[in-house]
Formats: structure tokens, sequence, C-alpha cells
């Protein structure tokens, strides 16, 4: 069976100064299947943000293919091609025409994509679409300075529903939400997701967030995925050094902070600016090796769609 | 913990200044002690930042302490009004240290801003200090970095130059508002290493307002919970965590645990 969403070689440059080029994202290649979670995690700079917007053909790619069902995406993307891969962004405050109710901001999406006939089932779409995300439909006539944070991000995601996309792009959809709004949110996508039958690729620096939601996590560095394994799998037994890491560094609930012991990652987030050869985690790395240093390590597979990029990976 | 007491908030009320009976802060009242770290949580609108802003005197146009007091207590006992000792015995750290450094000034400048200010401290010997500084926070290479801007320097740095610029005024009490919100995980991280070492190394109180009730578990002493604009619960954080007598706090905790 061949996966709903299949990333191909996807590399992102941003031209820097007059002729320098910087590689946000490093030939990366990922499938899904139709109602699974990926996060994608990294630290500022890892270029999780940059794949999410190529996949979700907000941005063109310097080289590489999105293809959802066997199709091929163009460039620019067809009405069709773009209701099949739709984006919840982080700030639904900026993200929402600040002039339009929820209402007519649904329905004009609905027109525009010749999915409705006339006003009135544009209208039913747009109340059952709100219905979905479980807002009341007394909000259509609302504009987005009216909603809380919560509903915002609601309406960010009926926007996006409204469409019936395939597959669902979230970045950092539930960072600028509090504890108990984030984790209706979470509910709320999961729920999308085995109602709908849609794949979603979940973006965020917040490992606790990803682990409830996502069946799979991709861990990002400079570029290019280091690690890629079940959620249960990287918590329990991380394999890249990365990872671990990262794991080590987010904040334990209850338990004090040993100030004795080092950081479990020092240093700054990585800049594509300062590439050196070898491993590009090589310079933060606790068990870097000569070999590190010299030689870029390579993807290995193991076991389902498990992979990891490191010469000497932790054992399981 | 020496259990002297030196910040003392009793009855704090904070109103809007056009309607007084629209209350943002509905009576706060806190005891910090020597060295000891204070956590203040809860979500967005209920009144923690605007209660760490009224301690120090940094509220924002449009509202005011409606009645209470907040005092600092001196070693003889002697108080003052807390909101006059911002830059003496309070400072204060903040969330955005791009938005909160002088983008016109070099780093070294900067470290030493507040005790320059006040005639504490000469040209000849500020650059000495802000080096001495730049190194207690653990910014490697501070000569280089203290010619610097604040724009050359990862979110990282610059919070750690907001934490040397506050040190600077030789505090006994660290105001931090959401002091690693903005910060990855792993540079998250690193900062709540450097603020626990300062309180260590310098017998320094804090009191860190944030929303993340994992990270107030990994550094605080003591706990506060507000909720539009009260105080729901205070106690020891071991207490607040594993006991929890209000239901809100139970879903906070649920809501990270």
């Amino acid at each position: 069976m061949s996966p709903l969403l299949s990333v191909q070689g996807v590399t992102v440059q941003y031209p820097v100064g007059k002729s320098g080029r910087l590689t946000a994202v490093d030939d990366v290649s990922l499938d899904l299947e139709a109602g699974r979670t990926l996060g994608l995690v990294g630290e500022s700079g890892c270029g999780k943000s940059s794949l999410g917007r190529v996949i979700a053909g907000i941005r063109v790619p310097t080289a590489g293919q999105i293809v959802v069902d066997n199709c091929e995406m163009t460039p620019r993307r067809s009405k069709a091609e773009a209701r099949a891969i739709q984006m919840v962004f982080q700030d639904p405050a900026s993200a929402l025409n600040p002039a339009l109710s929820i209402g007519s901001m649904l329905e004009e999406l609905v027109h525009v994509h010749g999915l409705a006939l006339d006003r009135e089932s544009a209208r039913d779409r747009a109340v059952a679409v709100l219905e979905s995300v479980e807002l009341p439909t007394a909000l259509l006539d609302r504009r987005p300075d009216a909603l809380s944070g919560g509903q915002r991000q609601r309406v960010g995601i009926a926007r996006a529903l409204i469409l019936q996309p395939r597959v669902i792009v979230a970045d950092e959809a539930v960072a600028a939400l509090d504890s108990l709004v984030k984790k209706s949110v979470i509910r709320l996508l999961a729920d999308v997701r085995d109602r709908l039958g849609v794949a979603i690729i979940f973006i965020s620096h917040d490992l606790d967030v990803v682990r409830q939601l996502c069946d799979e996590i991709a861990v990002m560095y400079l570029g290019r995925i280091v690690e890629r394994r079940s959620s249960s799998d990287l918590f329990n037994s991380p394999r890249h050094p990365y990872s671990k890491a990262l794991l080590e560094a987010r904040p334990h609930f209850g338990e004090r902070l040993d100030v004795a012991s080092p950081p479990a990652l020092a240093g700054d987030p990585p800049s594509q600016m300062e590439l050196t050869t070898g491993c590009s985690f090589a310079p933060r790395c606790r068990f870097v090796k000569d070999e590190c240093r010299s030689t870029d390590p390579v993807e290995e597979s193991f076991g389902g769609s498990s992979t990891v990029r490191c010469h000497f990976p932790l054992s399981r | 913990m020496s259990g002297v007491t030196i910040l003392e908030v009793e009855g704090l009320r904070v109103a809007t200044s056009t309607h007084p009976s629209l209350e943002l802060v509905r009576g706060f009242d806190l005891q910090v002690r020597e060295g000891e770290t204070v956590g203040l949580v809860g979500e967005s609108g209920s009144g923690k930042s605007l209660t760490l802003r009224a301690i120090c005197g940094l509220l924002p146009d449009g509202v005011r302490r409606s009645s209470g007091s907040a005092h600092m207590i001196g070693p003889g006992g002697s108080t003052v009004d807390a909101p006059t000792q911002l830059g003496r015995g309070i400072a204060m750290v903040f969330q955005e240290p791009m938005i909160s450094l002088n983008p016109t000034m070099r780093i070294g400048d900067l470290v030493t801003i507040g005790p320059r200010s006040q005639g504490l401290l000469t040209r000849a010997r500020a650059h000495e200090r802000a080096i001495e500084l730049m190194h207690e926070v653990g910014i490697a290479d501070p000569e280089r970095r203290s010619r610097a801007w604040p724009h050359e320097l990862s979110g990282g740095l610059r919070q750690r130059v907001m934490i040397a610029m506050a040190l600077a005024t030789e505090p006994r009490i660290l105001l931090c508002d959401e002091p690693t919100t903005a910060l990855d995980v792993s540079v998250q991280d690193q900062i709540l290493r450097l603020l626990l070492g300062l309180k260590e190394s310098r017998g320094l109180a804090m009191v860190l307002v944030t929303h993340d009730l994992a990270v107030v578990s990994q550094v605080c002493d003591q706990i506060v919970v507000m909720k539009q604009g009260h105080i729901v619960e205070q106690g020891e954080t071991d207490r607040v965590l594993h006991d929890p007598t209000d239901e809100y706090t139970r879903r906070l905790i649920e809501a990270v645990s």
C-alpha cells in the first residue's frame, strides 16, 4: 500500500547576503499513512517549520516533491491540490482576517473553492464545521477579536477542515495556548484524525505535547531528520544522542533540578551558517568520537519506519 | 534557608485607573524569605504578571495599585516601599530579551547601565565590572561579547545578558517574568540552572512568574497559584504538587503531569 503523503528529497535553501546560501531543509524524505500523526520536533532553526510550509504548499522547495495519493503536487498548487493539504498556524489571531466574521470567512472559502452552489449551502457547511470543532454556531457572526485564544485556534482548525483536506500541517498550533486549553485542542486534533482519517504533521518544540498526540516522532537537527521512531520508543529508548539530550533537557514535572550536574544540551541551537565537516551534531554531542568529526553519518533503517542517522546509535 | 523575610506583600490590589471597581488583582499576600524561590503560576489573565509589576513599580499605564502594600525588609528590620527599590534591592528579568535590550547599545555598556545611571560605578571601572558579571552568568569570551550588539547574540545569550544587567544592581531579590518562555528547551534548561546557581552562590531570593508548572516544580520552594486575580492555592512546592487543596490547581497539575 502506498502512503497517503510522501515527501521526497525536499531541500529548502534561502539566499544569504550576495551569494551565500542557507540550507534550512537538507534532502528530507518521509512517508505518512492516512489517520496517522507524525510529530516534527527540534530546536529553533532546525528546519521543521520550513519543511512544514513546503508540505503545505506555502513555500516552493529548492528541490524535491510532495506526493499525495500518488499525485505529485505542482509547485503552484491548483485549488484541488491546495485543499488536499491544509495548514493550521501558531498564532490564530494573525492567521484570521480581522475584518471578516467567522461565518463570512468560512463561506468565502467554500465559494472560492466552488464547494457550494448557493449561499445557503455554504452557510450549512460553515455551521457543520463549527460544530465539528465544538464551537457554538453563535460565533459565526463574531469577528476574531471577540474570540478567546482557544476559540480562535478552533476556528483555525475549522478553516482547514472545511476544505476537507487529506493532510493537515499544524505548526506550533498549541504553543500559544494555556495548559488546559492546550489539552482540549490536542484532544480535538486527535478526534479529527480518528473521525476523518486525516493525516497530521504536528510541528512543535514541546516533546510532551507531541507525545500526547502523535503516533510517531521525527527529530530534526540542522535540516535533517536524525531519528524517526514511534512516540513510545523514542521516549523509552532514544537512539540518537540528540534525541536523548532533548528529552533530558525538557522540564521534568516534580523533579528538582540538580544544579551541580551539567545541562543536558550545552551551547546554542546550531546555525546553518557555521557548517562543519562530519556529523552536524558532533560539536554538542556527549558521545562524540573521531569518526563523527570527519565523516557524515547516513540514515539507517531498523524495523518498520524507524530510522536513525548516527555512527554510534545508542542501544535500544 | 535562613528564614528571614525580605519581601512582604499584604492585601495587594490592582485596578484600572478609570474604573477603580474593575480589579485585576484582588488581594495578594506573600512573604519571600532570603534565598527562597517562589513560583507564581496561572493562566493568561490570572494577574500573575501584574502582581509582579505592582511589586516593583512597573505597572503599565492605566492600571494602578488600589490598596495593599509591598515592602522590602532590611537587615535591621527597617521597611521600605518595594516599588521604590527597583534597581536597588529588586531587579527584574523579562521574557523577551530582544525587546528589553536597547538595540543601540553594546552589550558591555548595557550590562552595567543600572549602577552607572545611579552614579554607583565610574566609567573606568564599568568595563571591568561588565566582564566580571558576564563571566558570572556563563557568557564565554566576555571581552569579545562585550563589544557585540544585542541583535548579534542568540536568544539564550541575550537572556544571560539580561540576568547580568539585573545582577549589576546587586539585588537581594530577582523578579522574573516568564524568563524562559521564548527559549528552546535546551536553552531553558541552561537558564534555569544558571538562576538556581545564582540563588545558591548569592543567596538571591526569586519570584518566578510562569505558565509552566513543570518549570516551577523543578526550581521553586513555594508555589502560588492565581486565577482571575485571586490566589487560589499557596504553599510548599511538594505539598501543592502532591496534595493540592484547590480544584483548579488539581486540573492544572493534571494537564502537565
